[in-house]
């Protein structure tokens, strides 16, 4: 009985201090991230960070803000949703740098496209900065592109066409201006340090953790090239102390695309772990 | 008393039981066919042995003395993990229903709260409980609470996503386990030592830990740890665990085997694809005889059963590349039927074989 009663005990001392630990682990891990300088801290809006309830309304009561960044292509276009494409940036050279080590292009096409993994590495996202410009300079370019071909004249259908097209680039460089994320992942390194140093405007410039994957292209341009696959946080929780504007919003609905404008601006600060945490949420 | 080492006698009971059961059916055949018949006196006294035997075992350990007693309980088993199921996945939609409604602190109480009072509940219910299907229920309930409790705090404060989370799951599902002999909780924490294990491996070799399935022989050293952990550790005290490592370590050696064989991109070695898939296909082939011999050895009849069935699989596999598309459809399904009665065959043969095993667990 008395052996019995001793190993009851120390399964339950056992249980408890894994819960307990685990819990006190937890919390000085947010602890941590969270004291001190942050990393950055920047005035996002809804362009940047959109509301997002998990499964139905009724059946998850919290709330979460989707993060929304793009990258630059080739083209000069700005693509991509959750920080994910492939980057004109991202090339062998930055790959190997990153430390993902490709296969050489003259090997077979076994051997180039055989499993390749995801790494994880530092993301730099940029905020309203040059590669927010250029894509809407691109933009802008378009619209007077179309815009002139269409004031040259044209017959019949052709004239259509050209009309549809101007309709197209107009609602394409509102889009740019008032709906698209004005964040954009401009480089990848394997050293927040340095990263950081390279580019240390912390209200302009994020430390995000990412995913980086490479692929084969052969197409007109046999090369590899690197995709950012997936950023583990794409969701920042907001607290019950920041909803109030929030929830009002929505119920009203989505922002519509004849308005189009942001509702509301939220504070995010990034702390040690480059974890995020909202500071604060007001009206626009 | 706690359920570890009223488990061990609870093994036994239930044996014994089983042996009077077996006795007495075979007793009342031998005095039908006249071959055997005990004097009255005789009878009265081993019913009468045999029935405080019982008695006793009812009232201390809950077993099943009967035939009926065993169906039933199979019957309560099924719903106290269905029970167990539901509860849990209650527990993870109420918190989902009303969490948003409270303040970060609120939250945080709540969620260390459910997990400390659910595991207070197991120990309470395990000293009330000498069935053992209520502390199942229970402990389950308390697993999710754990892994909500963890789940949570991370989507409440943003955390990096992490393999760690892994271990203390898997720590707690596996002191329930041992601490109240609840095996699913057994299976449990095993599947989160083989995710953990896995990731590991993976982020060594420079995978992000949740690509860990891209390379699938990212599995195989947990799979031998697996396998060997009741010849390290003695498990006689705990009913069916040291079958559940066995079982889960074969299947996480066979089944990464098993898409190598037909998926070579996804190996780590810098060979050709038909190399490694025609080298990985010969490995399932000899592995999985080789494990049939093992259990036989040992006298372990789910490691046996285990190695056949990834054996077929193969078998059946190799069938499929060889001559899916040669042959008409018809064909193929015939030749598939006639390998199956040469494995029944086989098999047959190694029953026999088996029965001059039989070493115990």
């Amino acid at each position: 009985m008395k052996e019995v009663m001793k190993t009851d005990k120390w399964t339950v001392l056992a249980g408890l201090a894994v819960i307990v630990i685990t819990n006190v682990f937890a919390l000085a891990g947010v602890a941590y991230n969270r004291g001190g300088e942050p990393d950055a801290g920047v005035e996002l809006s809804e362009r940047e960070l959109s509301m997002w309830h998990a499964g139905s309304r009724d059946e998850n009561s919290g709330l979460s803000l989707r993060l929304a960044c793009r990258i630059e292509r080739s083209d000069g276009y700005g693509g991509g949703y959750s920080c994910t494409g492939n980057p004109q940036w991202l090339d062998q050279a930055k790959l190997e740098l990153l430390g993902i080590n490709v296969p050489p292009a003259d090997s077979d096409r076994y051997r180039r496209q055989r499993g390749m993994s995801s790494k994880e590495v530092f993301l730099v996202l940029e905020f309203d900065g040059e590669a927010y410009r250029r894509t809407l300079q691109r933009a802008e370019e378009e619209l007077r592109i179309q815009q002139a071909l269409l004031d040259e004249g044209l017959p019949g259908k052709a004239l259509k066409v050209q009309q549809d097209r101007v309709q197209a680039a107009q609602n394409y460089l509102r889009d740019e201006r008032n709906q698209k994320s004005r964040l954009f992942v401009v480089d990848a390194g394997l050293s927040k340090t340095r990263l950081r140093a390279l580019y240390p405007d912390t209200g302009r410039y994020i430390m995000y953790r990412g995913l980086v994957n490479a692929g084969y292209y052969e197409g007109k341009s046999q090369q590899w090239r690197g995709t950012i696959t997936d950023i583990p946080i794409s969701h920042v929780n907001v607290p019950l102390a920041h909803r109030g504007l929030l929830d009002e919003f929505w119920k009203s609905g989505r922002r519509s695309r004849n308005e189009g404008l942001p509702r509301y601006a939220v504070q995010v600060s990034f702390g040690r772990r480059l974890e995020p945490w909202v500071e604060e949420v007001r009206a626009l | 008393m706690s359920k570890q080492a009223g488990s061990a006698d609870k093994t036994s009971a239930q044996r014994r039981a089983d042996r009077i059961q077996a006795f007495n059916d075979e007793l009342a055949e031998l005095e039908r066919r006249q071959i055997l018949a005990l004097s009255q006196k005789q009878q009265a006294r081993v019913a009468d042995f045999h029935r405080h035997l019982l008695a006793d075992f009812r009232d201390r350990f809950d077993i099943d003395a009967s035939h009926k007693e065993k169906q039933l309980s199979w019957g309560m088993r099924i719903a106290s993990f269905l029970g167990a199921v539901a509860l849990a996945a209650s527990v993870f939609f109420l918190f989902y229903q009303f969490w948003g409604l409270f303040g970060t602190t609120v939250q945080v109480v709540i969620l260390a709260t459910a997990s400390l009072l659910s595991f207070a509940g197991v120990v309470v219910t395990s000293r009330l409980d000498a069935s053992g299907y209520f502390t199942k229920l229970v402990g389950l309930v308390a697993f999710a609470c754990f892994v909500l409790n963890v789940a949570m705090l991370g989507q409440i404060f943003n955390i990096t996503p992490s393999d760690n989370a892994l271990v203390v799951w898997a720590l707690l599902a596996l002191i329930l386990a041992y601490g109240y002999d609840v095996r699913l909780l057994q299976v449990a924490g095993v599947l989160c030592v083989i995710a953990f294990v896995a990731a590991r491996v993976g982020t060594w070799s420079g995978l992000y830990w949740l690509d860990m399935g891209n390379r699938p022989e990212n599995f195989i050293p947990v799979a031998i740890l697996l396998f060997f952990v009741p010849q390290v550790i003695n498990h006689s005290k705990f009913e069916g665990f040291a079958l559940s490592y066995r079982v889960f370590g074969l299947v996480t050696l066979f089944v990464p085997i098993l898409v190598l064989g037909n998926w070579g991109y996804g190996s780590y070695l810098n060979l050709d694809r038909n190399v490694i898939e025609g080298g990985y296909q010969l490995a399932g082939f000899i592995l999985s005889a080789l494990v049939i011999w093992y259990g036989l050895r040992r006298g372990w009849a789910h490691v046996v059963n285990t190695g056949v069935t990834f054996f077929v699989i193969f078998t059946f596999t190799k069938f499929f590349d060889w001559w899916w598309d040669l042959m008409p459809k018809y064909l193929f399904f015939l030749l598939m039927g006639v390998a199956a009665i040469l494995c029944l065959l086989a098999l047959k043969r190694l029953r026999l074989l088996g029965r001059e095993a039989g070493a115990p667990l």
